[in-house]
Parts: C-alpha cells; structure tokens; sequence
C-alpha cells in the first residue's frame, strides 16, 4: 500500500515524502497511506509478540522444542526492533506512532508482569517474561530520541543475554523432565552452582541492582523521564517491582522448597557450560566495565537516527 | 592500563574455566592447560576490548562533531549559532 500510494519503497526517499507530512487518519493527506503504515506496524507487533498481538506467544513457546523456543525468543526481539527503528524512526517519524507504541509498552509491561505470575510452567513463564520485556524495550523507542534509542539498543543487549543464558539452563535441565518450575526444588543441593547461576538471572531479569537487567531499565526509565513520558517510567517501575514475585520465587523452590520426586540432573556439555559462564560473568560484572558498550550503542544510535 | 586490562582478562578466563568445571561438576583445576589456554584468550580479549574502547571513544568524538558542524551549518544566522 506504501508503495502504491508513494510510488517508493526506499527509506530515504519515504523520509523525504514524509517530512512535514500529516500521518494521522483525521487529518491524513491520504488513508491509503495511513493504513499502510498501520498494517506495517500490526505485522512488526505481532511477530515481537507485543500486546495486545500476544496471544499466539504462550502456546507456541510452551510446545515448541526448547532450542525453537529459545532461537524466536531471542533472534526477532534483535530483528524487527531493528527493522522498526529504521521504519519508524527514519521513514515515518510521526507523534501518530508515538501514542500506538506507548499503548503497547504499556499494556505489554502490564500483561507481562500479571500473567506470569499464576504460570507453573517454565517456558510459558519465560513467555510471559519476554512480552514484559517487549514493553520495557518499547519504551525507549516509543521516546524517539536518540537517548530512547541507545536505551533500547541496551536494553536489546542485555535482554539477549540474559535469555541465552537462561535458555541454557532449561535446555542443560530438560533431559530430566524439567516441564514445571516445581521441578527445580532442592537444585541447589542437587548443583548449587547452577542455582547461583539461575538465581544471578532471575535477580537480573528482576531488575536488581547492581546486575545487567537493572542497567539495561535504568537507561530505559531515564530515557522516558529525559522525553517527558513520566507515566511510562512510572508504569515501569511499579510492574518491574511486580515482576519480582515470580522471579524471585524460582529462588524460593531452588533453596527452600523440596521436590516430591527427587531428580538426578544429568552433567551438562562443555559448550552450554561455557555459554552459561560467559553470560553469567556478563550479567555480574556489566555494571564494572559498561563504556566501550555505551559507546559502541551511542554510535549506532546517531547512525540510525542522523 | 595494559597491564590492568591483561590481568582482569586473565583472571575473567580462568574464573570461566573454573565455572565451566564446577557446574558440570568436575575437579576445578581438571586438565589445567585449558586453565592456560583460557587465561591467555581472557588476556587477549582484555586487550582488544581496551583498544575497542579508545577506538570507539575517537570515532564517536569525530562523528559528534561531524554533526554539530552539520547543525552549525543548518542554523546559521540564528541565536544557536551566534552564541556557538
């Protein structure tokens, strides 16, 4: 439809039709256009599982096998925000966007946060967990600002990470019926190092400071009170501290709860190992060293915007 | 700062050989030339992410001012750029 109604499919031509130019519906200068961009954005939310085009994400992620849930948990996350930021931020940069984009982050921090916490299940948890995610990531490019984009470029990082390492332990755990979070009772007696590892990352997912996950929402947060988005930060913040429940409760069942049958975990791989270790050292010890890290998302965040 | 950076590279890869091994729950210090091996490729990523840095640190100062240029230019004749 775009390209149709503009007769251009090339995103510097796009901006350059689209300087100055009305998007909204009421004051359009063509619907077609409008509901071309509108379909470009359902598509994008609908594959990056944002509210409300959430609903396939539980289901697919519970039956899915953990090594296909773990790669579109993690791979369109980094592509179609990319591909947003270029569409959204470069070709159609409209306060039209804006209010559709804030709706979404905040119904997905929402969701995210409220649903997750009746699951028993590990990998509609983790669901759930990655549509709240979605919503935190939503609020630095629902900013528009070169600060909003950085956050996000961030926040993408860290989340990435901090996924691969989670995936990595279900996928070390699964050979051994690992399906309820239940079934993690007594880890810590049974590999206290893994359950060091996992509750590193459930702090981390938490947003507990001084970790990745708190870095990654602190710039997140930063960035929406620095554009004037007070009730985003603010949303945020209440539904990170929400969050922390079931975060926090797989520490719970892995140090004080006792499962009723008890689990031999099989020795796990030396490359999930590896994986888990440099993730984990990432995750810990962001917070010592983040510069070249800032710089480098700095950078791409004035290439995708200027 | 290369010698900090050799060793905080150092100590990261032998604490991730460490880890590797006790999470699969083995004798930490088992086959200890992996220790080495990854005490050298920790040293020698210290090293680049220390030069990435100044790296970045240069292009982005040479980039910021590339766009303040640019903006200069837009505005001229304003007060931005009379104060500038």
């Amino acid at each position: 439809m775009i390209y149709g109604f503009t007769g251009v499919t090339n995103f510097e031509e796009l901006a350059k039709i689209f300087t100055g130019y009305k998007i909204t519906l009421f004051g359009a200068q063509s619907s077609g256009i409008f509901m071309g961009i509108l379909f470009i954005a359902v598509g994008f939310l609908f594959k990056i599982t944002a509210v409300p085009f959430h609903m396939w994400a539980p289901d697919v992620y519970e039956g899915s096998p953990t090594l296909v849930t773990a790669f579109f948990s993690i791979a369109p996350k980094i592509s179609i925000l990319a591909n947003m930021v270029r569409v959204f931020i470069y070709s159609f940069y409209d306060p039209t966007w804006q209010q559709l984009f804030f709706f979404c982050s905040i119904a997905s921090m929402i969701l995210g946060a409220l649903a997750a916490m009746a699951q028993n299940k590990v990998k509609r948890l983790l669901a759930y967990s990655s549509i709240g995610h979605v919503g935190y990531l939503f609020i630095g490019f629902s900013c528009g600002t070169i600060e909003g984009i950085q956050s996000l470029l961030i926040g993408v990082f860290i989340y990435v990470l901090m996924t691969i390492n989670v995936f990595a332990i279900v996928l070390a755990l699964r050979q051994n019926r690992f399906k309820y979070i239940a079934d993690l009772g007594a880890l810590a007696k049974t590999n206290p190092i893994l359950a060091i590892t996992l509750s590193i990352t459930m702090f981390s997912y938490a947003g507990i400071p001084p970790l990745a996950g708190f870095c990654s929402k602190f710039y997140l947060f930063f960035a929406a009170l620095g554009c004037g988005a007070y009730l985003l930060a603010l949303i945020g913040v209440v539904t990170s501290v929400i969050s922390c429940f079931y975060y926090i409760r797989f520490v719970k069942i892995m140090y004080f709860d006792t499962p009723k049958t008890w689990i031999l975990y099989k020795p796990m791989d030396r490359e999930k190992s590896l994986l888990l270790a440099i993730t984990l050292f990432f995750i810990t010890f962001f917070f010592l060293y983040p510069s070249p890290f800032f710089l480098v998302t700095h950078q791409m965040a004035l290439s995708l915007c200027l | 700062m290369v010698g900090t950076a050799t060793f905080v590279g150092a100590a990261l890869g032998l604490s991730i050989q460490f880890f590797s091994n006790g999470v699969r729950k083995l004798p930490l210090m088992r086959h200890p030339w992996e220790h080495v091996l990854a005490m050298g490729l920790g040293a020698a990523f210290g090293n680049a992410m220390a030069k990435w840095e100044v790296h970045l640190q240069d292009e982005l100062d040479k980039r910021l001012q590339e766009v303040q240029s640019a903006n200069k230019k837009r505005f001229i004749g304003t007060m931005r750029a009379v104060e500038d």
